[in-house]
């Protein structure tokens, strides 16, 4: 996530000074966001981790499938329920104060699922559903009441905002199968989503401190990593988040 | 008579142990058919599930054509390097889609799908045919578990419930061995009106699915009721309540009134959570009551009942009935018939009661009572013939009995009563001389009416004053001291008599003094003068019987004996009728004679 950054004006002397507190002064109402410093990093063991919904899916007693066999040509290293890490996973940049709210964020509901799967943002930032089926759906908060079922149409666009800090999961009546789980982090400075191969960049504002960390399914995974910005981008690849160092039991039940 | 009585009541009883046994027969095949129904549900259900099940398996390898296709494989491997949906290649997606078209077109008809999705390693959707409304490019549908298990290495079906209920199956998309697959290829099938029907045709089981509270398609043999299934709606929203249902996805046999009954299951994947299932019907077999019975049996049931054995049944009861009145009915009264008829031509005086049977013998013995108590003609041994009136004047008649006290004696009733009807009974029983019905029947109304005519006659006569009704109980009877016109033979009553008859009598005895012997009443002046002595006699022996004798005038004898002894005369062709008094049964009676000269 990206953050405006608001630098004070030093006056100087002279025309020079004028001019220099001029450009300045035109550069700072032009809204041009502050130099933002990239964290490029990489994530790790996100192929032993599993998506809930698909291993509930996929356990007999809940009548998911009729038939359910593995294609014995795919390895069997392969057919594993991990993730869609560029959909499921985020990686944030956790700050050392709180912020404020960032900017409305877009949440694409479609396919059985919403992308992104798991959000992290500050409290107070707005989140901007929007139905990409061409079927109704009906979100609705789990064990909250400010997001109250209520269908969407076809291209419709809701709004909701975590108002307070914690973990939030939002399920969807007519889809089973879609749970989305947004925590909010009042010290968050930064969040992205990895592509495929777990590789990701995340744009903080300001230098510092900043702690690494990986969420999935709502919960944060793997170990954080502590990184100190500067001016300059850091590349954090040599050290990559371990989400998860072995498969979990459930892969005793493929 | 107790034989064809007894075989009206068993035939009765018969045909309610017929009804009952219908009765019973036809609760018993509306039992056993909704019984039958149950089991034939329970095994329609499974039968169902087992089709679902088949058919998604037929239709995973049939996606193989898909899978296996190098373009489908290549394409979606180059959709993979694409980092968003919007960036893969408007070419790659035209390229896709041709090659999904071509194969669908190859498949059979009866297994070819509604919707193909070929769809990235991300679960975006590259291309699809048959799913025109999905027209965003970042539809996807990886984030339904069937897909993502066929991305994930796994063939499976589900049943999603999107815009409308879909079979779907997937399987995934190899480009490599060895490697992830490139994608996934997902097929659907909508299950609407012509799936349903097409699972009926294969099953024979009349099925409807529902989802969302309503029901989305049916699909029944041509024999079944299809509107029946429409009441399944109301049942849906109980379903969540039932145990079986809950936990099993499968109910019991659910009854409806019109004898439907439904076994509701639930689908597989994700629509079990969702509520959708189908429901497989049965109408059970009903006959609607006995006259179910007729309507709705075939030629084939109408064959299988012996009408032999219905004609022998019938005809057998009919003969037994009719033998059965023919013994006890009709040769009773043929002979009874012939008896009679023999009777009025006079070749038989009585009945034989020997030859009667049932209540005909009983009639006959009541017959030649009445016979024997009105002796209309009985021959002597002189020719002559006797003919009592005892009934004629009522004299046996208790005073109790009404129909008997309208021709009762003077002594049993008032005399107003015997002096005003004794002339019309009179004509009465001479106009009814020859029927029994005139000896023994006759009703106290009848009386009156004649006693009104009577009455009507001697007021017309100016000779008689209007009659006396019964309220003139105790009253001497006008009529006798009126009487001026009759004649009355000088002798007086038996001294015998009591005061109350002498007073009765003296003054119809005094009024007629001194008048022609012949001046009668009736203008006929035909008194007989052995009638006095008659007169004489019957008084006395009414006296001996103890009877009354008040208001019993010689007047009222004399009109009378005139009367019987005219039509005696005319129906015997005699010039004389002699009339004598004597005892019957206790009581005074008179005989009246018809001699030949």
């Amino acid at each position: 996530m990206n953050r405006r950054r608001k630098d004070a004006v030093r006056p100087g002397r002279g025309s020079a000074a004028w001019l220099g507190v001029l450009a300045g002064l035109a550069w700072v109402l032009s809204g041009h966001p502050a130099a933002a410093t990239n964290i490029r990093g990489r994530l790790v063991g996100f192929e032993h981790l599993r998506n809930p919904i698909w291993i509930a899916a996929k356990d007999p007693d809940h009548h998911g499938y009729s038939f359910r066999e593995p294609v014995t040509t795919v390895p069997a290293g392969m057919r594993k329920l991990f993730p869609a890490v560029s959909k499921e996973i985020c990686i944030v940049a956790l700050g050392t104060g709180t912020v404020g709210a960032a900017k409305p964020m877009s949440v694409r509901v479609s396919g059985g699922r919403t992308t992104p799967v798991t959000l992290v943002v500050a409290p107070g930032t707005e989140l901007r559903f929007k139905n990409s089926d061409p079927f109704d759906h009906r979100l609705y908060g789990v064990g909250f009441t400010t997001l109250a079922p209520s269908t969407m149409t076809k291209g419709a666009t809701r709004r909701w905002t975590a108002l307070e800090a914690g973990r939030y999961e939002i399920r969807d009546e007519l889809a089973p199968s879609l749970s989305m789980w947004v925590v909010a982090e009042p010290t968050v400075a930064a969040s992205g989503f990895p592509s495929s191969d777990g590789r990701f960049t995340l744009n903080v504002d300001d230098p510092g401190q900043y702690t690494l960390q990986a969420y999935f399914a709502g919960e944060a995974v793997g170990k954080p990593l502590s990184v100190v910005v500067e001016r300059r981008d850091v590349d954090v690849s040599g050290r990559p988040l371990v989400l998860a160092t072995k498969a979990p039991v459930e892969d005793n039940n493929p | 008579m107790i034989a064809s009585r007894f075989w009206i009541g068993l035939l009765g009883l018969l045909l309610s142990a017929a009804a009952a046994v219908a009765y019973l027969a036809v609760s018993m095949h509306d039992r056993l058919g909704v019984r039958l129904a149950a089991e034939g549900l329970s095994a329609d259900s499974r039968v169902v599930s087992w089709y679902l099940k088949n058919s998604a398996r037929e239709a995973a390898a049939q996606l193989i054509r898909f899978a296996g296709n190098d373009n489908v494989a290549r394409s979606l491997s180059n959709a993979n390097r694409a980092d968003h949906a919007a960036e893969i290649d408007a070419g790659t997606r035209r390229q896709l889609k041709a090659t999904l078209s071509k194969i669908a077109q190859e498949l059979p008809k009866d297994e070819a799908f509604d919707a193909v999705f070929a769809v990235s390693q991300s679960g975006e959707v590259v291309a699809s045919i048959g799913f025109d409304q999905a027209s965003d490019p970042e539809f996807e549908l990886g984030g339904y578990p069937v897909v993502a298990d066929a991305l994930h290495g796994y063939v499976r079906d589900d049943t999603l419930v999107l815009d409308r209920v879909y079979r779907v199956v997937a399987r995934p998309v190899e480009f490599e061995l060895g490697q992830l697959p490139a994608g996934a290829i997902v097929g659907a099938r909508a299950v609407d009106d012509r799936f349903a029907s097409e699972l009926s045709e294969r099953t024979g089981a009349a099925v409807a699915f529902y989802a969302g509270g309503r029901r989305v398609a049916l699909g029944a043999p041509s024999t079944f009721d299809r509107s029946g299934l429409d009441q399944i709606v109301t049942d849906l929203p109980s379903l969540e309540k039932d145990n079986d249902y809950r936990d099993k996805g499968r109910t019991d046999v659910h009854p409806f009134p019109d004898g439907l009954a439904v076994v509701y299951a639930r689908l597989p994947g994700e629509a079990w959570r969702l509520g959708a299932g189908y429901a497989v019907a049965r109408q059970a077999p009903r006959v609607l009551g006995i006259g179910g019975v007729l309507k709705q049996a075939d030629a084939k049931d109408k064959e299988a009942v012996s009408r032999l054995l219905l004609l022998g049944v019938a005809l057998c009861s009919i003969g037994i009935g009719m033998g059965l009145i023919f013994i006890e009915y009709t040769r009773p009264l043929s002979a009874f018939k012939r008896q009679v008829k023999a009777l009025s031509s006079g070749s038989l005086s009585q009945l034989t009661v020997d030859r009667m049977r049932g209540p005909f013998r009983q009639l006959a013995l009541d017959l030649n009572l009445a016979l024997d108590r009105v002796p209309r003609s009985s021959a002597g041994e002189d020719g002559a013939v006797a003919v009592g009136f005892d009934q004629v004047f009522g004299d046996a008649a208790p005073v109790s009995s009404p129909p008997m006290a309208a021709f009762g004696v003077p002594g049993s009733l008032p005399p107003g009563s015997f002096a005003g009807v004794a002339p019309a009974s009179m004509e009465v029983a001479a106009s009814r001389y020859g029927q029994v019905a005139a000896a023994v029947g006759g009703g106290y109304d009848f009386a009156s009416q004649a006693a009104d005519r009577a009455g009507a006659t001697a007021a017309a006569r100016g000779a008689i004053p209007p009659r006396r009704t019964r309220s003139d109980q105790g009253e001497a009877f006008p009529m006798a001291a009126g009487s001026a016109a009759v004649a009355m033979p000088p002798a007086l009553p038996d001294p015998e008599l009591q005061p109350a008859a002498q007073s009765a009598l003296s003054p119809a005895l005094h009024a007629g003094a001194g008048e022609p012997a012949h001046a009668g009443a009736n203008g006929n002046g035909d008194l007989e003068p052995e009638w006095m002595q008659v007169y004489h006699d019957f008084v006395r022996l009414k006296q001996d019987c103890g009877e009354a004798v008040e208001g019993f005038t010689f007047e009222r004898f004399t009109q009378t004996l005139r009367k019987n002894r005219d039509t005696l005369m005319r129906e015997h062709g005699v010039q004389r009728v002699h009339f004598s008094a004597y005892v019957k049964q206790g009581r005074a009676a008179l005989k009246a004679k018809p001699v030949r000269d």
